[in-house]
């Protein structure tokens, strides 16, 4: 499962560095991911009706399920505002960064818009490296800390890019639950960034 | 962020009354492939961006490192909230 995972990751990262990819990929990128991504999220849907179980598990969490973004986005927020403390920013600076939840574009152009371009290149960086590395240690996450636990590392990707990887790797049930979450967190980017950013200003 | 929604609920209603029938076992090694697929797209954009790769020099250890924080910050609040859950279960007053 876990060379499932890291193998196509790898070789598309090197594939896309050593400029294997055709030119034109970067401006397609987008089109193309959407695609895929439809796609499996249809089969998602599909396993998910053929297994009644499913609906049972978000039933029984319920409102709680909402929970779990709020943790997500305190557990993100608190930890990068520590490290952005230990690294010489201010403890908003570093918390914008994590309020980003691995939605790097918008993330990465409103510090850059609202602070400055180092800040917004860093949440950007940051962001892209939340996604790719929440892929990486999902295998882990789910073998050491459980179904619930790997919805986390996603953030608000877990609407949409990352959703069918947490789905194959910790089982069809959490889908609703991830989906959730990365809705709730994907809202609260756009609130959240500014104002963290506002409070030291 | 709709056609999503569209695409899982599609999928899900042909799934729960079988109007797929043997396709629907198909589905799921499709799946499979289609992951892998989506993994791969995903590193090439990463790898192809050239205003990601010109940047990793000068911020990317720190960059690295507020990810490794913000999935460390949301995995122990998760594990905090499950906790909290279970306890409330375990005395009966989930709900």
């Amino acid at each position: 499962m876990i060379g499932l995972i890291l193998l196509p990751l790898a070789l598309g990262l090197m594939a896309g560095y050593l400029g294997l990819i055709p030119d034109g990929y970067s401006l397609r990128a987008e089109e193309l991911i959407s695609g895929v991504l439809l796609f499996v999220v249809f089969a998602v849907g599909v396993d998910l009706g053929r297994r009644k179980e499913a609906m049972r598990e978000l039933v029984l969490l319920g409102p709680r399920a909402f929970l779990v973004p709020l943790s997500v986005a305190i557990g993100s927020v608190a930890g990068t505002a520590l490290a952005g403390l230990a690294l010489g920013l201010r403890w908003n600076e570093g918390a914008a960064i994590g309020a980003g939840f691995g939605w790097y574009s918008l993330s990465g152009v409103l510090i850059t818009e609202l602070h400055s371009v180092r800040l917004g290149t860093l949440a950007f960086l940051s962001n892209v490296f939340r996604e790719a590395l929440s892929i990486v240690v999902l295998p882990w996450v789910y073998r050491y800390l459980g179904k619930l636990a790997a919805v986390a590392p996603g953030g608000a990707t877990t609407m949409d890019v990352t959703l069918p990887i947490v789905a194959k790797v910790a089982g069809k049930e959490v889908v609703l639950v991830a989906f959730a979450s990365g809705f709730v967190l994907t809202l609260l980017v756009p609130v959240l960034v500014p104002l963290l950013i506002g409070i030291g200003s | 962020m709709l056609t999503i929604i569209g695409a899982l609920a599609l999928g899900f209603i042909l799934g729960r009354q079988g109007w797929l029938g043997k396709a629907g076992v198909w589905v799921g090694q499709a799946c499979t492939a289609g992951v892998v697929l989506l993994l791969f797209l995903i590193g090439a954009k990463i790898g192809s961006d050239a205003e990601i790769t010109q940047a990793l020099g000068t911020l990317g250890l720190e960059a690295a490192l507020y990810a490794v924080t913000a999935i460390v910050g949301s995995l122990l609040a998760v594990k905090i909230l499950e906790r909290f859950l279970a306890d409330r279960l375990e005395k009966g007053e989930g709900g």
